[in-house]
């Protein structure tokens, strides 16, 4: 027998704290980022027969957010044809020195930086600590695709949190 | 530095095998410059890390909570999920015969209340009453004439339990036996045959049980005698 809906909700509860931080890392603002969840949450429960039952609810919700927000940040640009952030600032200050912890902004920051696709692989990974398989899930994509994402983003990371010094390795 | 960036990253986010794991502590002891490399990597991961684990400390927005409880769920959901609970635990006992489950559920309609031949205990379907006492007693070297259950054949399953084949006036099926009753692990309607025709003693099983019996079973089916041996040993 299916699960019943009393116990799909109370799985998506227990995911929100996730979820939340998800959207967080990817958004890089509090409001935006509990907008990006309600839309996810209210897609997922409308649409709640195309979850395949067996498989992960966690992975499936994920998906529907980065899927919202991809589709957001899209529409944003077009109607804006500004680009998000400069690409070509340096390290933000204070974070020049390799054993000073990230602020939040700065995190954000850097994050802001990446393409989409990069950032929502780190988000998978490093923020949410996800296994590459697991990310690959949420993405549709082979794990390989995880991997090299993930090495660009990191690179590009290392750069701009660690200063000039990290483009020696 | 002779390691990829990509397998140091991958060792950084514990991502290898617990001997690719051991090669890459090896050479990291002997390149400084990997070792550096995978430093850097690791306070990246815990910076990102950390920066957001606030998040999951903070109190969930009421709001968020309210579309969790309050969403409608699709209507396609709902249907699908009245379909399947009154035909979900008819395949619930079937073990091998999963493909034929579509087969088995067509046509049967069975009483939710527990009176009648099967019951549900703990989530399985069981034989209950005079089914359950066919399946004790009878043999079907020797089956009764007239109404009642009847017994077809009797075999054991390749997961090693007695299972017997069974009709009533309603259902056909196969019962296995477990400690303490008869679990059915597959069913189907009896009645194929038009409303007033006297069924005949082990006649038409209906295909679907018979093909679910053959996938089941290990060997050929009891003889008389090794039937009456099972029968004296409570089927076990």
């Amino acid at each position: 027998m299916g699960a019943s809906i009393d116990s799909i909700r109370n799985q998506m509860t227990a995911l929100l704290p996730r979820l939340r931080r998800f959207a967080l890392s990817l958004t890089g603002n509090a409001a935006d980022a509990d907008d990006l969840v309600q839309d996810t949450v209210e897609k997922a429960l409308r649409n709640l027969h195309r979850w395949e039952e067996g498989t992960r609810l966690d992975s499936w919700m994920f998906r529907i957010a980065q899927n919202l927000w991809i589709d957001t940040v899209r529409s944003k640009r077009v109607k804006s044809s500004v680009p998000l952030e400069d690409h070509h600032g340096g390290a933000s200050d204070g974070a020049r020195d390799a054993e000073a912890r990230l602020t939040f902004a700065d995190t954000c920051k850097a994050l802001a930086t990446l393409p989409e696709e990069q950032r929502v692989v780190v988000s998978l990974v490093l923020v949410d600590g996800m296994a590459y398989r697991d990310a690959a899930d949420v993405l549709g994509v082979p794990i390989g695709t995880v991997t090299s994402r993930l090495a660009r983003a990191r690179e590009a990371l290392a750069t701009r949190v660690f200063g000039k010094k990290a483009e020696t390795f | 530095m002779t390691l990829s960036k990509e397998i140091l990253m991958q060792f950084v986010d514990g991502e290898l095998s617990p001997s690719e794991t051991s090669r890459i502590e090896a050479e990291l002891a002997n390149d400084a410059e990997a070792r550096a490399f995978v430093d850097a990597q690791t306070m990246l991961r815990e910076q990102f890390h950390d920066a957001f684990a606030p998040a999951m400390e903070e109190p969930i927005p009421d709001r968020l909570l309210a579309a969790v409880a309050n969403t409608p769920v699709s209507w396609r959901w709902r249907l699908r999920q009245r379909l399947s609970q009154r035909t979900g635990w008819i395949w619930a006992g079937l073990p091998a015969a999963g493909a034929l489950a579509l087969g088995l559920v067509i046509g049967v309609t069975l009483n939710p209340s527990n009176v009648g031949p099967i019951a549900t205990l703990n989530g399985t379907l069981v034989a209950q009453g005079a089914l359950a006492d066919a399946l004790n007693t009878q043999l079907a070297s020797a089956a009764p004439q007239g109404s009642g259950p009847h017994i077809g054949i009797s075999f054991r399953a390749k997961d090693g339990r007695n299972c017997r084949t069974f009709e009533t006036d309603s259902v056909a099926g196969i019962a296995c036996r477990s400690d303490a009753q008869w679990n059915v692990a597959a069913l189907a309607s009896s009645k194929t045959e038009s409303a007033g025709t006297y069924r005949m003693a082990g006649s038409a099983m209906p295909d679907v049980i018979r093909d679910a019996a053959q996938a089941m079973i290990a060997g050929a089916p009891f003889d008389a005698a090794a039937e009456r041996q099972a029968r004296d040993r409570g089927w076990k």
